[in-house]
């Protein structure tokens, strides 16, 4: 076996061979942090679907609470269970996501009518919808903030380099943020 | 030759920085380091302090839930909702497995507050149960400037909620009962904390304290409800 020697030649393909590591580990925690920002945006927009569902179906008790008291308008509550069939008949998340736009100006003339009124904000079953309604509102609003926050980063960090050498070697692909530029809307 | 190991020497130390530098998170919240926080010191100097302590301490004992309490003067332009959830979460408040954490936060200068509930807790305290406590047990005594009496009955509704319903899966016995640690981790934690002890001069001090009195590393998804008090 030949004497190993610390001549030129073998310390540059020591450090070519130490880049070479370094470049395989970052390559691979670079995709490892991809997989697992892409993970983040489906989870958190799983959870808002969720959440979505869970206000829908608060619906029902909502309409029968509010239908007791001549202060709320016939024809919002009628609107209102109206655009719950459109939601449980539609077809795709982005239908979904106009559909609860639409519900979402609804409930607020309903909270409006409801906070003008100190007697309806009583104890009682109308109160708790309303409070169940607003946590349900509170969850949207997160998972809505971190769903943005995580299409933003996957987004700046496929394009930016070196990220974007993982990202065009494995086909990481810009993830669209369904609620458009104006994430409050 | 020299230039070619140069640049090869800055290129492995721009991808160790991309590295190293992926996990960076910036935090703008408060740190949690104990049952109750104080900040605005209105419940920190009242009668009730050591009471709410206590209801914190038992609940954490009987259910493993850990129940903290931030006052602050302002979330800012924050809704006290993202903000409670916000830090919540930051701070990880409640057991890692269970996400068994709950966090009032009170926001003295707004007249706002929020009860933040674990993820795990969901289905113990509901939206309706935690609204209806704040309104009966805190906003009272809030409205009066007694946060202190208010933020006791308000937690001791919510223990005594939980210890109702929660069912603890198992209760493990520790060397010491108030550290949740076995004698093999017990001794290393001693020993790495004598060595430092040693190499820093005693300045781990200074962390120690924090360090003793962990919160967890539970999760919230922005559920629990909160309201408005006269300022």
């Amino acid at each position: 076996m030949a004497d190993f020697e610390f001549g030129p030649r073998n310390v540059m393909l020591m450090i070519i061979g130490l880049v070479l590591l370094i470049f395989i580990i970052w390559m691979g925690s670079t995709y490892n942090k991809f997989v697992q920002m892409e993970e983040d945006i489906d989870g958190n927009w799983n959870e808002i679907m969720n959440q979505e569902e869970r206000k829908f179906d608060l619906i029902p008790q909502l309409v029968n609470q509010s239908e007791q008291y001549q202060e709320f308008e016939k024809s919002t509550l009628e609107n209102i269970t109206a655009l719950r069939t459109q939601w449980m008949s539609a077809g795709s998340d982005e239908e979904r996501l106009e559909v609860s736009d639409e519900m979402g100006s609804l409930i607020d003339d309903i909270i409006i009518t409801y906070e003008a009124y100190p007697y309806l904000q009583a104890e009682g079953p109308l109160r708790a919808v309303m409070d169940e309604m607003a946590g349900t509102e509170n969850r949207i609003a997160y998972r809505r903030t971190k769903y943005i926050e995580a299409v933003k980063d996957y987004n700046a960090g496929i394009k930016k380099f070196p990220g974007v050498l993982v990202a065009n070697m494995f086909g990481f692909e810009e993830r669209e943020n369904l609620y458009g530029s104006s994430p409050g809307s | 030759m020299r230039q070619f190991t140069v640049l090869m020497a800055l290129l492995a130390a721009a991808l160790l920085l991309g590295i190293s530098s992926s996990g960076i998170v910036t935090a703008d919240y408060p740190v949690l380091s104990d049952y109750i926080t104080d900040e605005e010191g209105v419940v920190e100097y009242s009668e009730w302090y050591d009471d709410i302590y206590w209801v914190c301490e038992v609940l954490e004992r009987g259910t493993s839930t850990v129940m903290a309490i931030l006052v602050i003067n302002s979330t800012g332009d924050e809704e006290i909702a993202m903000y409670a959830t916000e830090v919540f979460n930051e701070n990880g408040i409640g057991q890692e497995d269970k996400d068994n954490g709950v966090l009032i936060v009170v926001a003295v200068g707004d007249g706002t507050y929020f009860v933040a509930v674990g993820l795990g807790l969901e289905g113990v305290l509901n939206d309706a149960k935690v609204g209806r406590y704040g309104r009966e047990q805190f906003e009272p005594y809030a409205d009066i400037g007694d946060y202190g009496q208010g933020l006791y009955y308000l937690a001791l509704w919510i223990g005594a909620e939980i210890e109702e319903h929660y069912e603890e899966a198992e209760e493990k016995d520790y060397p010491i009962d108030w550290i949740p640690l076995e004698w093999p981790q017990l001794l290393l934690a001693i020993a790495v904390t004598g060595i430092i002890l040693v190499l820093t001069g005693g300045r781990l001090i200074i962390w120690i304290g924090p360090l003793l009195r962990n919160l967890g590393k539970g999760k919230a998804g922005g559920g629990g409800a909160g309201g408005v008090f006269r300022k």
